[in-house]
């Protein structure tokens, strides 16, 4: 993938504009010019705003349903919608900002070495966003994300957006008013099937689209990445904000994916415990102030690439056919499709415009060296497990766990390496299993991305041409030459093999999950929940990992990729979800029926998904073999130990 | 022109077409607006009340919001360098009409006459290029009789016919298919112009359809009636035309549309001749077969004559106006009108640009806006009220009826716009609001000397969805042209221009200056296109009252579903199953030269 280029006049650190214009009092006291929007809508006052929403249509019919459904006075319900907006709406004041700004300028002045914006684009924004609704769709993986983008609009002189966040902020005593006042809404994490609620949200996010009041920006990976690449978008919001377009009710929409980019992450220790099941600390004011010992770290450099804008008209041109809504209101299944691969795409683009610092690519090596060597001094710190967390996750070796932390930590970092060259890795990957023919190489790549799509997140239906271009790319960087339809390896400097170290921890993981929950049918009939399925996991691989270390990697033990792979065995019906209702609340003295058929489609498929690997000659390491009667991958103890692949190093000898 | 071998005629009619019509412009020869020696614009002529008359501001506005250079001009070139192709011989039915007596020519110039409406394309083919196609031979039938009788001898001597009435089609209805091969006739139903009766206990009048609306109505305003219908063509469009293609007037609230006013009528098939029995206000015997022809752009047959209401003239007719501050507060205004039902005889909300576009018409002596600017009035809407000079839009009226009536209409509105934030703005510019519409038309003449290409469209459209379609075409308007390379101001506007209980109709003008582009007409098209699928997606129509001709038909198949498309073809092959009516409007019909199968 071409990387990019860090250069002025392309990129400008923003710190030096802060310093250049005085300091962040001056900078934040300016006269700000923001500009005028086209057509009669004025920006409206967040009260004008709630009150319009209240008002509407949708949302009175929405009460009219509720007053009917429940029986009850119609004041009652309006009195929930009142205090559904009331708890959702932002109350957004250039003065607040003005206020806070101050502090968290300063603040982000001390934190960063660098703030680098590419300007020319943020030109370009602003003379759209007078025009047309404008959506920022940045890549989330800090709470800093849309601080520095506010500030950023701030700059240039572009509207503050409107930025949905989850309902938990709303919570902080202080800061979530501050959030609010900055312009943060507050939405549901679910929203089930409550209709009003439903109403009033998607009719408040559409108001501010469609009489611009001001630029909106949302998280498409619908919350932030812990694992420091990309999550499988959410389609729920996207979808909402795109309707108006769709039902012709705004000419355009502009969505701006935004990649984030930082040397290194606030919450990175925070996140590998959460990765390994501990709770996520509630957010509140005072654990935002024990992380002030943050402000005397250094976190380096932050990069804000704001990508091309993408206009969903001339995206939508010739996919969909919007007068189908002079009849009928709902979306349909092609438009939903269409949106979803849309929301793909933006992940698409904030990774193509994503900085590739250098400490990603020193954990990525730290990761491959074999601290089993004696001479290796390198030794990683052991976290502490209780003291951090309330709960227990119980049934977990804390002693593994510790060590588990900071390796996720650093997996974490090595991870954002991934998408610049997932797809050259998988061929890698397929080579180093001696798939020589061009199309086995191709039906490989297609099977592998699809056991890995949350993993790798691709636009649905670009995948052929993603084999394509990277083959391409791959040939051109002399990795590979091809005569007929063989393809051989060139690679003097051993690049596949190098490549290949990236995607086959995520095979040998798929199957290790796979393995764990084929397992007890009786246990497995008790898991409820995915986060149940996936602490029972964890479990599983910590046996696993206690019978012999060098099954498998205690990277492993991060419960996202866990999560990804039953979620795609859900998807692929392998697993079935367990609807939480109804019936709702589940009986605790009545055991769970035995699921018969949740086992017989994981044995049946995992044959199946077995068979595919086999077919394909992929070696997990040579001399796994799978033993079919007991499904069991693991079980031969000389497994991994001579590969220098990290799956099978006896990488976490730590001491 | 181009020479041709042999002119043939017999008893052809001196016909105001041919007379006092301009050949490649708008309306009568001797009215147009010119730049006169001071730089200022006047209108000439003496037929309108702007004729002789300076209007200060028309150039200003020009050059302001179309970016027009005078130095730079793209006059027409003379009808002598226009190229006019040869007649398709056809000696048989020279043979034919002579023996049945009937007037007809196929001279170069009255066929180029009848070649065309006035789509921009129409326009600039006349000015600066040639018709591809014209008509061979135009025939004058002068009764239903005739018609019949030319009918015969077309089908006789395997001719196809296009019937044409005032020739003001804005959908390409009236072009020749360029892949006619047979010897196209053009019915012209100029001097079938007569009031046949006139029923006082009815209140109907039955006339030939080939009489032009002024006529109509001046004839009946004499006897004391009026027949209500005013579409902005009236001059020059015929009562044949406005139902074969659906006609809307000014002041349908009071009188309704053509499809209200139409009680009986006849048409000549080439199965024969389709009459209902009786002329009675409605009649429950299945389908309307009336129906069928309204709308049918003469794929079908010929009108020859039709019945419509009339009505005793009004006691007053009076105008009036109210400014308001936002577009979107007027929109909110006519929504309260046509729930509550209170509409005048005709309402029209026109936006921002062309609300100035109208103050720049002012003529010198009565300027509105000239004096608004220093005056208290202005001061009062923009200072006291508020009201934002590049925001606030004008909506102007009709009222028609006893003086109680219009009394108690004016009452009620005056005191429903008050609601809307609406400032009633006096009789007077309520009267200059309608003078833009017969104006446009000339306006776009001048403006295509100076490179401006300019057009009209309109759609019908649901009031939920008014103020949204009138904004995205408007924007997308501007974009599209902007895309495409224009480099002057576009001129983009609209007003909404009928009220209905469930919708509205929307008309707007959009033109842009095409200088310095080579491809400016494919650029129009671009623009028009892309527009009207904006308009269909924000919930609009192809068409609300300028019917489809060519011009629209690409979007005749999403519009009605294959079904009702068979429904259509069915009924034309049924009834003229050798397609002598050979427009090819609406629908391709398979087998015909037209037709892409």
């Amino acid at each position: 993938m071409p990387n990019r280029e860090v250069l002025y006049p392309q990129y400008v650190d923003w710190l030096s504009k802060l310093d250049d214009a005085g300091g962040p009092l001056k900078w934040i006291t300016k006269q700000k010019h923001f500009p005028e929007h086209s057509g009669p809508n004025a920006a409206r006052y967040w009260k004008q705003i709630n009150e319009a929403v209240f008002r509407s249509e949708r949302v009175q019919l929405a009460i009219e349903e509720e007053v009917i459904r429940r029986k009850c006075q119609r004041v009652e319900v309006e009195k929930e919608a009142h205090a559904i907006l009331d708890k959702m709406g932002h109350k957004y004041s250039i003065w607040n900002v003005k206020g806070f700004g101050y502090v968290v300028t300063k603040v982000l002045r001390r934190l960063f070495r660098g703030i680098y914006v590419n300007e020319p684009a943020m030109k370009e924004i602003l003379k759209l966003s007078g025009q047309y609704p404008v959506i920022f769709m940045p890549s989330h993986k800090t709470y800093m994300d849309f601080i520095l983008i506010s500030l950023i609009c701030y700059e240039y002189d572009i509207e503050l957006p409107a930025i949905a966040a989850g309902e938990d902020f709303a919570k902080m005593a202080f800061m979530g008013e501050v959030l609010r006042r900055s312009g943060a809404f507050f939405m549901r994490r679910s929203f089930g099937k409550d209709y009003l609620y439903w109403a009033i949200f998607s009719e408040y996010v559409q108001q501010h689209l469609v009489h611009n009041d001001r630029t909106i920006e949302f998280f498409v990976e619908g919350g932030r990445s812990r694992t420091g690449k990309s999550v499988s978008p959410k389609y729920g919001l996207i979808q909402a904000v795109l309707e108006p377009f769709l039902k012709g009710d705004v000419l355009d929409i502009i969505l701006v994916p935004v990649a984030m980019n930082y040397d290194k992450i606030l919450e990175e220790m925070l996140y590998a415990y959460e990765l390994l099941g501990f709770p996520k600390p509630k957010e509140t004011t005072s654990a935002l102030l024990k992380a002030r010992n943050v402000l005397n770290r250094d976190y380096g450099k932050c990069f804000v690439t704001f990508g091309k804008p993408i206009s969903a008209r001339d995206y939508f041109n010739g996919r969909i056919y919007r007068p189908l809504h002079n009849l009928d209101k709902t979306l349909t299944m092609e438009e939903k499709s269409e949106i979803r691969r849309l929301a793909h795409f933006i992940v698409k683009e904030q990774n193509a415009n994503s900085i590739l610092t250098v400490w990603p690519l020193a954990c990525n090596l730290f990761e491959s060296i074999d601290l089993s060597e004696v001479d290796f001094t390198i030794k990683l710190l052991k976290m502490p497990i209780d003291k951090e967390t309330g709960r227990k996750n119980e049934g977990l070796n804390k002693e593994v766990m510790g060590l588990a932390v900071t390796r996720i930590a650093i997996d974490n970092y090595a991870n954002s390496m991934l998408p610049f060259c997932a797809y050259e890795a998988i061929i890698a990957f397929l080579m180093s299993s001696r798939i020589v023919k061009n199309d086995e190489l191709e039906k490989g790549f297609l099977f592998v991305l699809s056991l890995l799509n949350r993993e790798i997140i691709s636009v649905p239906g670009e995948e052929k041409n993603e084999f394509q271009k990277a083959m391409h790319r791959m040939r051109a960087a002399n990795m590979i030459s091809g005569k007929g339809d063989e393809v051989s390896k060139i690679d003097e400097w051993a690049w596949i093999a190098k490549l290949e170290r990236l995607i086959r921890p995520y095979m040998k993981h798929f199957l290790i999950v796979i393995n764990c929950l084929s397992g007890d049918n009786e246990k497995l009939a008790k898991l409820e929940s995915t986060s149940k399925a996936i602490s029972y996991v964890q479990q599983q691989m910590i046996l696993l990992y206690e019978k012999d270390y060098s099954l498998l990697d205690l990277t492993y033990l991060s419960s996202d990729p866990i999560k990804n792979a039953i979620q795609t065995l859900i998807d692929r019906k392998i697993l079935k979800n367990y609807q939480p209702h109804p019936p709702h609340p589940p009986q605790p003295q009545q055991p769970h029926p035995p699921h018969p058929q949740q086992h017989a489609y994981l044995q049946q498929v995992q044959q199946q998904v077995l068979q595919q690997v086999q077919h394909l000659k992929i070696p997990l390491s040579e001399k796994t073999e799978i033993s079919r009667q007991t499904g069991n991958i693991c079980n031969s103890s000389r497994a991994c130990s001579n590969s220098s692949s990290r799956v099978c190093s006896n990488s976490i000898h730590i001491l | 022109m181009a020479s041709q071998t042999e002119v043939l005629e017999n008893n052809v009619p001196p016909s105001y077409r041919d007379k006092i019509l301009k050949w490649n412009g708008w309306g009568y020869n001797d009215s147009y607006f010119k730049v006169n020696s001071d730089g200022h614009v006047t209108f000439t002529g003496d037929k309108y009340d702007i004729s002789g008359k300076v209007m200060p501001h028309l150039r200003p506005w020009f050059e302001a919001n179309l970016g027009v250079d005078l130095g730079y001009e793209t006059k027409s070139q003379t009808i002598d360098a226009f190229v006019i192709p040869p007649p398709v011989d056809n000696d048989e039915i020279y043979d034919m009409l002579k023996e049945r007596g009937i007037s007809f020519s196929n001279s170069p110039r009255i066929r180029l006459m009848r070649a065309h409406g006035h789509t921009v394309h129409d326009m600039i083919n006349l000015r600066h290029g040639k018709i591809p196609r014209i008509p061979d031979l135009v025939v004058w039938p002068k009764s239903e009789k005739d018609v019949v009788s030319i009918l015969e001898a077309a089908q006789s001597a395997h001719c196809a016919i296009i019937p044409i009435g005032g020739g003001t089609s804005v959908s390409s209805a009236l072009a020749v298919p360029e892949l006619e091969k047979r010897c196209v006739i053009s019915m012209d139903m100029a001097l079938m112009d007569r009031i046949i009766w006139i029923d006082r206990n009815n209140l109907t009048c039955r006339a030939q359809a080939g009489i032009i609306g002024q006529k109509l109505e001046r004839e009946l305003n004499a006897k004391g009636f009026t027949c209500g219908h005013e579409p902005d063509s009236i001059e020059f469009s015929t009562l044949g035309g406005w139902i074969s293609t659906r006609a809307s007037g000014m002041k349908k609230n009071k009188y309704g549309n053509i499809e209200d006013l139409l009680v009986h009528l006849n048409f000549v098939s080439t199965k024969g001749t389709i009459q209902r029995q009786c002329q009675v206000p409605r009649i429950s015997a299945g389908p309307d077969i009336l129906q069928v022809i309204l709308g049918s752009e003469g794929t079908l047959g010929v009108i020859t004559e039709a019945t419509i209401k009339i009505f005793p003239l009004p006691q007053v007719k009076k105008y009036g106006s109210f400014v308001f501050p936002t577009f979107e507060r007027g929109v909110e205004f006519f929504r309260e009108i046509a729930k509550l039902r209170i509409q005048p005889a005709s309402l029209r909300l026109v936006d921002n640009e062309q609300f100035i576009m109208g103050q720049a018409l002012k003529t010198e002596d009565n300027s509105w806006w000239h004096s608004l600017k220093s005056s208290l009035s202005k001061m009062y809407i923009t200072k006291w009220k508020g009201f934002s000079v590049d925001q606030m839009c004008a909506v102007t009226c009709v009222y028609e009826g006893q003086n109680d009536e219009v009394d108690e209409q004016e009452r009620r509105l005056n005191e429903l716009a008050e609601k809307f934030q609406g400032v009633a703005g006096g009789e007077e510019n309520g009267k200059y609001g309608y003078r833009l519409t017969f104006a446009i038309a000339y306006l776009r003449d001048l403006g295509m000397n100076y490179g401006v290409l300019g057009e009209s469209f309109e759609t019908s459209v649901p009031w939920d969805k008014v103020l949204t379609l009138c904004n995205n075409v408007k924007q997308l308007i501007r974009r599209e042209a902007k895309k495409l390379g224009v480099q002057y101001p576009v001129l983009a506007s609209c007003r909404v221009t009928q009220v209905y209980d469930t919708g509205a109709c929307v008309y707007f003008y959009f033109g842009f200056n095409s200088r310095g582009l080579t491809n400016g007409l494919e650029i129009y098209d671009k623009i028009e296109t892309a527009a009207r699928d904006e308009i269909i997606a924000c919930g609009g129509s192809i068409s609300h009252h300028h019917g489809v001709g060519k011009l629209r038909k690409q979007w005749m198949l999403s519009t009605h579903g294959a079904v009702s498309i068979g429904l259509l073809k069915a009924i034309k092959s049924e009834i003229d199953p050798a397609n002598v009516f050979a427009n090819a409007n609406l629908i391709d019909i398979i087998g015909s030269p037209h037709s892409k199968l």
